[in-house]
């Protein structure tokens, strides 16, 4: 009976390895790309136990579930593997760690069990997942009774545990099942997107969020269909569990826009399989229905196809489904490969977006404004210009938002403050194009290299210690994205250098009598770039009493400005910047203080009654004391 | 029987954009190439001009096949007008029609070469067109129904036989996706124009200084002074719109009428 056994668990590692290599054949259909493996495998494990276990303990019960589940099921199977050893099949001592792996398995299968019961979570899939918890629990169950069996007869063969028998293989061939065409499959693939994950500075605390540039001369641009992929985007897809927690914190989804990061990414699967699928978790809101048709060569965009096109323009690229994904998955790098196919090879953007990338490319600005008019709300406080070949200290990049008159109110009080604190700096004026990261975002990236080239040409023309802009997409482009392109400077956002100087002296603050403000991060200085203390220093040192949002810092709520959105005409069911709002109203907030031109313009067209909006670099200025 | 496919020359301009002052195309003539895939047309681009970056953005909008005329700069109108009759642009027979910008936008072109082209090919020229569709969309005439962009959003209907010259209002709703594929793609093909000698305008033209001049208001936009109603009730206020939209020619007739 022993033996039994012991071939079953061959029989199933086995299996799994033959639906390991399905797998594995099917991914390599994706566009090569060069993996550093043996690197890669030997951070596995620390990718798995310190950044994955960091995403998933921000819910215990998932992590206290996965050490028993996939602990005892792995253990145990391993365990029972090894017993083809006659010393260990003979081994008393051995069966009863078999017992106590089994166990443990057949307890996390009872908190698997747990999480859809009474009901199913909005959040979480069904389908296979509800059949999930039986499979593991009669195959650690029989496995634990036949281990038992065996610890009470080593050497037996009772036909009493002829029933334990058939249980565990039933189990078996349910978790086969699981895994070759359910959600198990996330334990393989995810420990392949481990080990070859496309952005490695992510992993031990770093940051890696610049989109990657694209080789404008490669035959096809972009994602089109499921083949057009690296491969270890399309072994990404395979590693999502449905956790649903991408879609909790995603603002489209949450705003009723045509957008499930969760949804989009089992799409992204069913479309490799060619066929409509078995998705069950909630679906994208307000999505026209598609044709869910696909396949490895097939595209993937379109109402005859897999996914629709709305979906691929709701995104706001603020990368919290990213933040949130315990498999680390890059969603909004999936989006943009999407939209490049979409935006180069087909031309289909927006018809908002068309006319922004047609101005870009005509008027080196997404508006079609002047230039030169770029300054305007500066006039009046004389800000040199620095010509070609000049030289200054800082170099104020001032970004699209310096056309709209109320930002240029906080332009202005920016200005103020570096001249009290008695710096030197100058703007390009008329020289300064758009950064082109509307065009980026939006996938256009022949437009966002046109405008790229110009803008590293300028500033490499001019000598200058660093750059400070108010702008953190300017910000996020500039610092993050150039230096691929050829533009290496040092780039600070307006609220570091503040606060540089408030720290070193150079600014002194009394904090005013204020009602509660609320910092709104900007999810191109937050999550994009991880700089959230400085603002919040800043706010401490000028304003009274401080409040926090419940989702705040690194989990901040996009005030859905980003990725385009507000020019892709999206439909959705309430507003992004609505909703963030009313979480400012429902912490007591009655200032949001900002430091970003789209958060400005987006929370500032929420209507009345709502918290007022101030840039950081205006509260300061108010704070400052003149000597 | 299938309708054959009209064969359309776009002329094409090394536009500049007017806000920046960077070369860029020319937004009529951007719609011109949208009219024409708009009619079902195999069009070529027509460039008089050494071939020039801009030129490829065009291809993006749609236009696959473009062709310049070197040496065409002593005498644009002649080499176009040289050009589209010598029946070397499309193997399949001669063009039936011409597509250009209503209007400068600032670089090297001229509002006046619609004009000029059609005088010279003795082809009639409708200008300001807003919108085009085949009349007979089976037969084999190239008649077209025209629909012509007049001030404050009126539209007039025209009717035109081809071939002839279609000069194409910024108003018109046909701007083509840009395909940044297409233009990566583009072929510009160069042609000998056939042109030697000096412009014969060089000298001939005054210079003046710009001077607004009395609008001329077309009789179909000079639509009388229209009501003033003080607090309506906003049933009354926007039936009182849809009905001027539509003495306007702006809004179809109700349905039914």
């Amino acid at each position: 009976m022993g033996l039994v056994l012991v071939c079953l668990a061959w029989g199933l590692a086995a299996c799994v390895l033959l639906a390991a290599l399905g797998l594995a054949r099917r991914w390599r259909q994706g566009r090569p790309v060069r993996v550093a493996w043996i690197a890669g495998l030997a951070a596995v494990p620390r990718r798995y136990l310190v950044d994955v276990h960091h995403v998933v303990e921000r819910r215990p019960e998932a992590a206290r579930m996965h050490v028993p589940a996939a602990g005892g099921l792995l253990g145990g199977s391993v365990a029972l593997m090894l017993a083809a050893l006659p010393a260990l099949r003979g081994s008393r001592a051995w069966w009863a760690v078999v017992a106590v792996l089994f166990a443990a398995a057949l307890w996390g299968a009872i908190l698997v069990r747990r999480r859809r019961r009474p009901a199913v979570p909005s959040f979480l899939s069904a389908g296979m997942f509800l059949w999930l918890p039986g499979a593991l629990g009669a195959y650690a169950g029989g496995g634990l009774l036949l281990a038992l069996g065996m610890l009470a007869a080593p050497d037996g063969g009772s036909p009493v545990l002829l029933a334990p028998l058939l249980l565990a293989i039933g189990g078996a061939v349910g978790l086969l099942v699981q895994f070759a065409r359910g959600p198990m499959r996330h334990a393989f693939a995810g420990t392949v997107w481990l080990a070859a994950h496309a952005r490695p500075g992510r992993f031990g605390g770093g940051r890696d969020t610049a989109l990657r540039p694209l080789d404008l001369d490669a035959a096809r641009l972009g994602a089109m269909a499921p083949s057009d992929f690296a491969w270890t985007a399309l072994a990404s897809f395979d590693a999502c569990i449905q956790c649903g927690r991408c879609e909790q914190a995603c603002p489209a989804f949450a705003a009723g826009q045509r957008l499930n990061p969760k949804a989009l990414i089992q799409d992204l699967v069913a479309a490799t399989r060619g066929s409509g699928h078995s998705y069950s978790g909630s679906p994208t809101p307000n999505a026209p229905p598609v044709a869910c048709r696909g396949g490895m060569d097939a595209p993937i965009i379109g109402a005859g196809a897999m996914i629709h096109p709305d979906t691929l323009w709701a995104c706001t690229t603020c990368r919290a489904c990213v933040e949130e994904c315990p498999m680390m998955i890059e969603h909004v790098d999936a989006i943009v490969d999407l939209r490049r196919g979409q935006a180069l090879m087909l031309g289909q953007v927006r018809p908002g977006a068309a006319q922004a990338l047609r101005r870009m490319r005509d008027s080196a600005e997404p508006g079609g404004r002047p230039l030169a008019a770029r300054a305007d709300g500066l006039a009046a406080l004389d800000v040199p210009v620095l010509p070609g070949g000049g030289e200054t200290d800082i170099l104020l990049w001032l970004g699209e938002g310096a056309f709209d008159l109320r930002y240029g109110r906080t332009l202005q009080a920016l200005v103020r403050l570096m001249r009290l604190a008695g710096l030197r700096f100058a703007i390009l004026g008329e020289a300064e194009p758009d950064c082109g990261d509307l065009a980026r975002r939006l996938g256009d990236e022949a437009t966002f290299r046109l405008l790229a080239d110009e803008a590293i040409a300028t500033l490499n023309a001019r000598r200058f210690r660093r750059i400070v802009t108010a702008d953190p997409h300017a910000l996020h482009v500039l610092r993050n994205e150039y230096p691929a392109l050829g533009g290496h400077w040092t780039v600070q956002h307006h609220t570091a250098l503040l606060d540089e100087l408030v720290s070193s002296g150079a600014l002194r603050l009394t904090p005013r009598d204020l009602p509660p403000v609320a910092y709104h991060d900007p999810c191109y200085l937050g999550r994009y770039n991880g700089e959230v203390e400085a603002p919040r220093r800043l706010l401490d040192a000028a304003c009274g009493t401080r409040v926090e949002m419940a989702r705040h810092g690194l989990r901040a709520m996009c005030c859905g400005g980003g990725g385009g959105n507000p020019i892709s005409d999206v439909d959705g069911a309430a507003r992004i910047p609505d909703l963030r709002m009313a979480q400012a109203g429902a912490v007591g907030a009655a200032i949001v203080a900002v430091g970003c031109p789209g958060c400005t313009a987006m929370l500032e067209g929420v209507p009345a009654p709502r918290p007022e909006v101030r840039d950081i670099a205006e509260l300061v200025l108010d704070a400052v004391v003149t000597a | 029987m299938m309708a054959t496919a009209l064969r359309a020359v776009v002329l094409l301009s090394a536009g500049i954009d007017p806000v920046s002052g960077r070369p860029a195309p020319v937004g009529t003539e951007i719609r011109a190439i949208g009219l024409a895939r708009a009619l079902g047309a195999r069009a070529i681009g027509l460039h008089a001009g050494l071939p020039v970056p801009v030129l490829r953005e065009y291809a993006g909008y749609g236009l696959a096949d473009i062709v310049c005329l070197d040496g065409a700069g002593a005498d644009p109108v002649t080499a176009l007008a040289r050009a589209i009759l010598s029946g070397g642009l499309f193997a399949e027979g001669p063009v039936d029609l011409v597509l250009a910008g209503r209007r400068a936008s600032g670089g090297a072109d001229s509002g006046l070469l619609p004009y000029a082209v059609a005088e010279r090919l003795g082809w009639p020229i409708v200008a300001d067109v807003a919108a085009a569709q085949r009349a007979t969309p089976a037969g084999p005439s190239p008649e077209l129904e025209i629909e012509q962009a007049r001030p404050r959003g009126a539209r007039r209907t025209a009717r035109v036989a081809g071939p002839c010259v279609l000069s194409v209002h910024e108003v018109a709703a046909c701007v083509p996706d840009f395909v940044f594929a297409q233009a990566r793609a583009a072929v510009l093909r160069t042609m000998p124009a056939g042109i030697d000698g000096s412009p014969p305008l060089a000298g001939g033209a005054e210079e003046r200084a710009y001077r607004r001049r009395p609008r001329l208001i077309a009789a179909a936009a000079q639509a009388s002074g229209g009501r003033v109603l003080v607090d309506p009730a906003p049933q009354d206020a926007a039936r009182a719109i849809i009905d001027h939209l539509r003495a306007l020619g702006v809004l179809p007739p109700p349905a039914g009428s």
